[in-house]
């Protein structure tokens, strides 16, 4: 395994990881999304997937993957974090300013990933409190766990749907600039490919935030 | 001919020597002509403080035509200042407006460390030219030019990466002080080339190991490299080098 | 002494290979004893450090920046020239021996000039298997152009950046070699002396520029690739740090300077735009192709170019010369226009001396008016782009200003066919040597000299000379010769620290190059040179009494001190280049004396009186130096007056 540590040592091996493990956590994203949109069919629609999903092995998937996936891009991209700080010296600059002319949405994905991912991290802490970690002690309905009612019952206090909101709109901020950077960190670039994928993962970006800010929104103008 | 001028406040990094610390010092410049280039205007400074007494500031230069790659420092924290594709030494004081301040600080980076006032040392990027930014042909065993075809394309290609003057710019604008884009169109330039390949792989993984042990940063495809570079090179080179890394590292086996 | 050249005799054609035949070798085991300093990392120099490494031989490179990328041969735009006849249309190593030879107003040897022509070819070999990215064409192989007026296209280019790249790419392989151990880089290191032992060159002193420290660096034999001395001028085409030290104070050792006086001027450069101006900057020749170089008739025009009518236009060089017209020879183009400026009919800003505006137009009106501006901009865009930056003015609106710039320099320290100065041990490769272009240089030659001497020439002859010699002792930091080194250059930066004086280094050399452009540059008079040796006398006297340094230490970084050792020797320079064009009664190439020209104001050789070489002696500052001649013999050139009638 030494070409894997010695892969590891280097920064750009580190982040190549850290844009698979952040790829393979929007996979984990996109399938979460299709799940909760259940909340708008039928009325027993959620409860009945949750319960199959709570069945089977891609729950145990599921769980440790997340476990492993979550702290290993989060570590991996602090440690690069600490090697960039490492690289400025001990005297950074008065003024700063970018010659960038891309759009600021653009630069400003990207200057703020850091800040946006721990942020988001502390959302996700919150998330698995209120929902996973919940998810044995809820009432049944029916013949199913009553996931829904929990859901709805969280997300009517308008501070909470606010957070969710606002969770979902951190998580598009990040893919919008992580897409992207991590197709670049893999080696991808291609002068066709690379335009569809800044574009694609700005889409898939919106469609995250849509979907995840419409349960809570929905809830509260119920 | 009306020759216009400008006056101007000048916020300049002051430091004696290598590891001695400094700090900023103010001066006053009047009837700068729109005419003079960055740099002019600062020997014009200079002259007026070798007639205070004062020591002269310090700032690396030599070509002033923007293909040694010797100047560069930032001007409000802009990396060789606000016009894009320009090295300071080809930037132009008509840019610039009557009573602005500008903040001239080194590139700062832990790679490169102040030497005085402005000037840095840009060793670090020699250190990983050393580590296989080169085809192994000794004089003599060259073939026929002719004999090995290069695509225009490709020549283009290779020409567009060759083109990095090692100013160093990408680094200073760099929030995370990253030698990639410099690293990487080196790389590049080799790599396009049919001449380039048998050491393509070897090459990589050297030169990357050389940037990461001369303590530059990583690449956050933040993209500030590409709009500081004076010769514009574009940030794909990144991720074409990054490629042939992992492929090394992971198929190649080097 | 006389001066022996060591050229080979017999068919030209063999001549290098019999003389490489007859070369004594070192053995493979036996060159890792020799150790050889370079000094210069540019195309020579780093070429020849980087060959000799590959050979076998211990080499330290010096050079005074952070990395030898930054020598000037990168600024070099247009190509190199190699008689590859990959055109197919009748290129041949002969033809450009011919018109180099002929270029260079046949004043450099014949055995030289071929030797260039014949190793051209390899070079663009050794270039491409680099990597350098020479422009290709689409079936992939390379493409050429034609340049500077031959009638063949045998210049290989990469863009407008020629030099970068080749630069680049003789920088690789001396990394390379670093990498491997075989060459040992100094940098930040300013060469400010020579160890001479035994009437032999031995090493260098050396001043490091981060803290002051004087070294010495020794070996058993010197190669001096130290470039041009355009910055006499001060304001030229060369990089601000480019100088003349290092081959000078090998001159006060005894090594001849040869032919200083020969200076290329460049007809289209960006004119000086105030007094403040630190350089000037090249604009490609081949403007002169559609452009049409005018001055208004009546001086102190106020109008705006555009509003000058036709009838009130001088279009001096069509006037003068119906044939070639705006096409005619630099040195023709350069001469007119500062005739034309002396007379008071300049455009633009008013510098220098006179306070004349110096400056003539190069206009595209009509060009743009028969081809359309797409075609011109297809042609000129990225060098309208580049004047644009530099000036605030579109040549696709009003007319570009020009004004010719000292841009290279033919004469250099005095070398033999093995590039060894009279001084043993001394070798000189690149532009600092005087030997291949003669009294002038055509374009895209000057990359061709500096990488045939670094890797085909160089490596080779070195290797005679250390063969002969055989291994000796090291010269250690506590030989006397050393110690006498170190006291010299800390005599000389003393004594410069010392000076309590009012004006700073560059106002001194700003009036050095003021004079020396006005009365030593593109037209030259007796009285003009006669007049220029006393100014420069009294300007150096001055300098030594009345410069300003600070800081008053040398024991660290220091600019204002590494400026002044340079304009220090300038100051002693000029007065042999003077001298030199006031020992040429003729006019030839780059150099025209104005009591030397035909009835219509032509250049006008003197064969008779004047084919020889002036290699000169150094007797002390303000001593004449001594004037020795090297013959020029022409056994397979025809002697040829030229005619741009």
């Amino acid at each position: 395994m030494s070409w894997l540590t010695r892969t590891l040592k280097t920064g750009t091996g580190r982040k190549a990881l850290a844009a698979l493990s952040g790829l393979a956590l929007v996979g984990f994203l996109v399938i979460h999304l299709i799940g909760n949109l259940q909340i708008f069919a039928s009325s027993d629609a959620l409860n009945e997937y949750a319960h199959a999903l709570h069945d089977s092995w891609f729950i145990v998937l599921g769980d440790v993957g997340l476990l492993i996936l979550f702290p290993l891009h989060i570590g991996l991209v602090l440690w690069l974090v600490l090697d960039n700080k490492k690289a400025r010296g001990d005297v950074g600059y008065k003024k700063h300013a970018s010659k960038q002319d891309r759009s600021l949405a653009r630069v400003l994905a990207s200057k703020t990933s850091l800040i946006g991912g721990l942020l988001l991290m502390a959302f996700v802490i919150v998330h698995i409190f209120d929902f996973r970690l919940a998810h044995d002690d809820l009432p049944m309905k029916g013949e199913f766990k009553d996931v829904k009612g929990a859901i709805i019952d969280t997300l009517s206090n308008p501070l909470h749907a606010l957070l969710y909101m606002v969770g979902s709109v951190l998580v598009a901020w990040h893919l919008f600039h992580g897409v992207q950077a991590a197709f670049r960190s893999l080696g991808f670039d291609h002068p066709r490919w690379t335009p569809i994928i800044e574009k694609g993962g700005l889409g898939l970006a919106i469609v995250l935030a849509v979907g995840f800010v419409s349960i809570p929104l929905w809830i509260l103008v119920r | 001919m009306s020759e216009a001028t400008i006056n101007l406040t000048l916020e300049v990094w002051r430091q004696d020597t290598a590891g001695s610390g400094g700090k900023f010092e103010t001066f006053k410049l009047d009837g700068v002509s729109t005419s003079l280039s960055f740099l002019e205007m600062l020997d014009m400074l200079n002259e007026q403080l070798l007639e205070e007494g004062k020591r002269p500031i310090t700032f690396e230069h030599d070509c002033r035509e923007g293909i040694c790659g010797s100047c560069g420092f930032m001007i409000n924290g802009q990396a060789h200042g606000p016009e894009r594709g320009t090295t300071v030494c080809q930037l132009h004081m008509r840019k610039f407006k009557s009573g602005q301040t500008l903040v001239l600080e080194p590139w700062r980076a832990r790679a490169f460390p102040v030497m005085q006032d402005l000037m840095v040392d840009r060793r670090s990027f020699d250190v990983i030219q050393a580590a296989g930014g080169y085809n192994s042909t000794n004089v003599g065993n060259a073939p026929d030019a002719n004999a090995v075809l290069v695509g225009r394309e490709a020549a283009t290609e290779a020409f567009d990466a060759a083109t990095c003057i090692g100013c160093g710019a990408c680094v200073a604008a760099c929030k995370n002080a990253s030698a990639q884009l410099f690293t990487s169109a080196k790389i590049g330039h080799l790599a396009m080339l049919p001449q380039g390949q048998p050491e393509r792989y070897k090459r990589v993984v050297r030169m990357y190991d050389a940037m990461d042990e001369q303590g530059f940063g990583n690449c956050s495809w933040t993209q500030d490299c590409e709009a500081a570079c004076p010769k514009e090179i574009s940030v794909k080179w990144i991720a074409k080098a990054k490629k042939d890394f992992l492929k090394a590292r992971t198929i190649v086996g080097v | 002494m006389t001066l022996q050249s060591n050229c080979p005799t017999g068919p030209l054609e063999t001549r290098w290979t019999r003389h490489k035949g007859n070369i004594k070798l070192v053995g493979p085991i036996n060159k890792r004893k020799f150790h050889v300093v370079v000094v210069g990392t540019g195309l020579a120099g780093a070429s020849a450090a980087a060959t000799m490494a590959e050979l076998g031989y211990k080499v330290t490179a010096i050079t005074f920046h952070d990395s030898p990328r930054r020598a000037h041969s990168v600024a070099a735009q247009g190509g190199i020239n190699a008689a590859k006849n990959y055109q197919n249309d009748g290129d041949s190593t002969y033809r450009l021996f011919y018109d180099t030879i002929k270029g260079g107003d046949y004043r450099s040897r014949e055995s030289n000039t071929y030797r260039l022509a014949e190793v051209s070819a390899n070079i663009i070999d050794q270039a491409a298997a680099q990597g350098v990215p020479f422009a290709r064409e689409y079936g992939g192989t390379l493409a050429n152009r034609t340049f500077g007026g031959v009638l063949v296209s045998r210049t290989f280019y990469a863009r407008g950046q020629t030099g970068q790249q080749l630069l680049y790419g003789a920088y690789s392989s001396l990394m390379r070699q670093v990498d491997t151990g075989g060459v040992n880089l100094l940098t930040y290191k300013d060469v400010l002396d020579l160890v001479v032992v035994d009437g032999e060159a031995r090493g260098v002193v050396v001043r490091d520029l981060k803290n002051g420290k004087l070294d010495t660096v020794t070996g058993d034999a010197v190669v001096l690739c130290t470039g041009g001395y355009s910055n006499v001028f001060f304001l030229s085409t060369n990089a601000m740090k480019c100088n003349v030290t290092a081959g000078w104070r090998a001159h006060k050792h005894g090594a001849y300077m040869a032919n200083p006086c020969y200076t290329q001027i460049h007809p289209t450069c960006i004119p000086v735009h105030g007094d403040k101006q630190s350089k000037l900057t090249l604009m490609s020749e081949s403007l002169r192709n559609d452009g049409r170089v005018w001055i208004p008739r009546k001086e102190g025009e106020s109008r705006p170019a555009n509003q000058v009518p036709d009838a009130e236009r001088y279009y001096y060089l069509e006037e003068k010369y119906p044939t070639f017209g705006n096409m005619v020879p630099r040195d023709v183009a350069s001469r007119n226009a500062k005739y034309v400026c002396d007379d008071g009919l300049g455009v633009g800003a008013k510098t220098g001396l006179d306070q004349r505006a110096r400056g003539v137009y190069l206009d595209f009106r009509d060009a743009i008016a028969r081809d359309g501006k797409d075609a011109i901009e297809a042609r000129y865009g990225n060098l309208f782009h580049m004047y644009d930056k530099i000036t605030g003015e579109s040549p696709y609106d009003v007319p570009m200003r020009i004004y010719p710039a000292p841009h290279y320099t033919m004469g250099g320290l005095w070398v033999d066919y093995n590039l060894m100065s009279n001084l043993p041990g001394l070798f000189v490769c690149g532009e600092a040597n005087f030997s291949d272009h003669g009294a002038n240089r055509l374009g895209a030659s000057a990359l061709m000299q500096g990488l045939a001497d670094g890797y085909f020439v160089l490596p080779y002859t070195i290797g005679g000379y250390l063969a002969k010699k055989g291994p000796r002792a090291a010269i250690g930091a506590d030989h006397q010769e050393c110690r006498a080194g170190i006291e010299r250059v800390t005599t000389v930066t003393d004594k410069l620290l010392s000076i309590n004086g009012k004006r700073s280094v560059d106002s001194f050399h700003r009036a050095l190059g003021l004079k020396m452009l006005d009365k030593v540059g593109m037209s030259r008079s007796e009285a003009g040179l006669k007049e220029t040796i006393s100014y420069i006398q009294e300007l150096r006297q001055e300098f030594w009494e009345n410069v300003k340094i600070l800081p008053k230490s040398g024991d660290a970084m220091n600019v204002e001190l590494e400026k002044a050792h340079r304009v220090a020797d300038f100051l002693e320079f000029g007065e042999l280049m003077a001298r030199d064009a006031l020992a040429r009664g003729e006019s030839c190439g780059g150099h025209f004396r104005e009591e030397s020209q035909t009835p219509e104001g032509e250049a006008l050789r003197d064969d008779e009186n004047y084919s020889h070489v002036s290699a000169w002696e150094f007797n002390g500052v303000d001593s004449e130096p001594t004037h020795h001649k090297e013959a020029l013999e022409f056994e397979f050139v025809k002697l040829t007056q030229r005619s741009y009638k």
